[in-house]
């Protein structure tokens, strides 16, 4: 029976050659039909997605074309957080909401960059931490061995350092801040809107100008100056953009360290374009557009934005539902701009933490 | 006197000693010997050559292939060269768990497993056949093929599939591998669709499948 499965679907092949093949899970689908499907699918190339749970779950699925759907197994989702110094409240609480999320059967590789001087709290966290993944080494620690604090440059250079994909076309990025805390769905709107404005056929345009899709919105710009002008909204430009989406979507040049996935392919070219940027740095100093409550690496990523006219897709304000909420409570500047003053000041939030 | 008449005995019977005197006897028996001993000797071969080769033809002989005409499909060179091998029917390999297939299966014969491939080639072919263009005549295929064994999972399919197949941006397609005997109208029927809310492609149905393994 298992071959005759497997010869039926030479024969779909054959006719059809369909771009994906669909089929339920093991839960409610014969063994013999899916070690069938799955064996011929693999031998002919085809992309067999299975789907993880009930369709009703995953509706938006319906939305996506033939060449979304192939790319279905083949994209992959990297997550990378960098740890704050001394802290562990903000940090375990968005490990905590990741490790509940619904991962569609396949879980994100987990990249933490500890910093120098980390808090023993966090580090016995991570001891017991289980990851929702079948492999063990999708987890990934990086702790920083030199002491003191890194200047702009050596901190934007450790991000963009911290991830390089396999496959530029198919491995993204997802950046976190620890201050950030995700809802159970978002790598279900993640996923959806990779396949949908990165692979689709009509993506075209849009694919090329997207340097990555944003979790979250924030409801003030990241600038230092709140008379800089972005380009905020510029949905206009691509009218491609799908107006019967259950969730709605704009455009804006300005980067987001919050929540954000950035794609594979436009992260090699930032890492490009920064090592270019810091070789003139010594002779050109640039002012300075990004607050400094935000990463050092956001003042790169919005140049190269400006440079390469690309854009993040963030969902639009007037979505119902939210993907990622980003806590103040326990603000902690980047480590590169922390100085005495904001050391001082965020003392009692360190005390508070590590009575969590 | 003896002497005189042996010359003469001996010359008078000189001309014919030979085929006179010539034990008879052993010249029939050894030409009797040599006409029967010959075809007796090979036939003796024969036979053993021949029991050997029935010997062999039995040994050998192929026990669960299909019947002549379907054998002549090239699908099935490769079960064919399995077939000497001892079938274990339900578990091709060992990472299948026994799925306790129906009671009907144990009783089935043997050489119902391979009925179903070319009946399967028939049945599938019928309504892929129409779909024969877009192989080559499409740049690119925007065929998505959903497919079901259980019937569980097929009415699980197809909101999935009948919601894909409105938006109009692919070609949908289902298509049902199961063993169930229910036809694609009684599947329509039982979920409360039919091809016009629902604008599938529908293929399948093996015929014999439910009493293969």
């Amino acid at each position: 029976m298992e071959r005759a499965v497997a010869s039926g679907l030479t024969y779909v092949q054959a006719y059809l050659s369909p771009q994906a093949v669909i089929t339920q899970g093991e839960s409610s689908e014969e063994v013999f039909f899916l070690q069938g499907i799955e064996k011929k699918a693999r031998e002919l190339g085809t992309a067999h997605i299975v789907l993880p749970t009930a369709t009703r779950d995953i509706m938006w699925i319906s939305s996506l074309d033939s060449h979304s759907l192939q790319a279905w197994n083949d994209m992959r989702i990297e997550i990378l957080i960098q740890a704050p110094t001394e802290s562990s409240g903000s940090f375990i609480r968005l490990i905590r909401s990741l490790k509940d999320a619904d991962y569609l059967g396949s879980a994100p590789g987990l990249t933490i960059e500890l910093p120098h001087d980390v808090d023993p709290q966090l580090l016995q966290f991570l001891k017991t931490m289980k990851w929702p993944s079948n492999t063990s080494n999708k987890v990934t620690l990086r702790r920083r061995v030199r002491h003191g604090v890194l200047d702009a440059a050596e901190a934007s250079l450790r991000t963009a350092e911290a991830f390089y994909p396999q496959d530029p076309n198919m491995t993204h990025v997802l950046m976190l801040s620890p201050q950030a805390e995700l809802s159970a769905s978002f790598y279900h709107y993640l996923k959806h809107t990779v396949l949908k404005y990165k692979y689709s056929t009509n993506a075209g345009q849009v694919a090329s100008d997207l340097l990555g899709i944003s979790l979250e919105l924030s409801s003030s710009l990241p600038t230092s100056d709140e008379s800089v002008n972005f380009p905020t909204l510029d949905t206009n430009r691509f009218p491609g953009l799908d107006e019967r989406e259950a969730m709605l979507v704009s455009l804006g040049q300005v980067p987001n360290s919050n929540a954000a996935l950035y794609f594979g392919d436009k992260w090699v070219e930032f890492q490009s374009f920064l090592s270019e940027r810091l070789a003139k740095e010594v002779t050109s100093p640039h002012e300075k557009v990004i607050s400094e409550r935000y990463p050092a690496v956001m003042e790169y990523l919005l140049e190269f934005m400006r440079a390469k006219d690309y854009y993040l897709l963030y969902p639009a304000a007037r979505g119902t539902q939210t993907l990622a909420t980003v806590h103040s409570d326990l603000f902690q500047p980047p480590e590169e701009y922390s100085d005495e003053n904001w050391a001082k000041s965020t003392k009692p939030d360190n005390v508070k933490d590590q009575s969590n | 006197m003896l002497t005189t008449k042996r010359p003469f005995l001996a010359d008078e019977e000189l001309g014919k000693k030979d085929d006179d005197h010539r034990p008879q006897k052993p010249s029939h028996f050894w030409r009797s010997s040599k006409r029967w001993k010959l075809p007796r000797l090979r036939r003796i071969i024969l036979g053993a050559a021949a029991f050997y080769m029935l010997y062999l033809f039995f040994r050998n002989m192929p026990t669960d292939l299909s019947p002549a005409p379907e054998r002549f499909n090239p699908t099935f060179a490769e079960p064919r060269q399995r077939a000497g091998m001892p079938w274990s029917p339900p578990a091709p390999s060992p990472a299948i768990p026994q799925r306790g297939p129906p009671p009907r299966d144990d009783f089935a014969p043997e050489g119902s497993f391979y009925y179903e491939g070319s009946v399967h080639f028939h049945s599938l072919g019928k309504t892929l056949y129409r779909f024969r263009k877009f192989a080559h005549g499409l740049p690119a295929s925007r065929a998505v093929v959903f497919a079901g064994a259980s019937l569980k999972s097929i009415s699980d399919l197809l909101p999935l599939a009948c919601k894909m197949a409105n938006q109009r941006a692919n070609e949908v397609h289902l298509v049902l591998m199961g063993r169930d005997d229910v036809s694609i109208e009684g599947i329509q029927h039982v979920n409360g669709i039919d091809d016009s809310d629902c604008p599938i492609y529908w293929h399948g149905k093996f015929q014999y499948s439910s009493r293969s393994l």
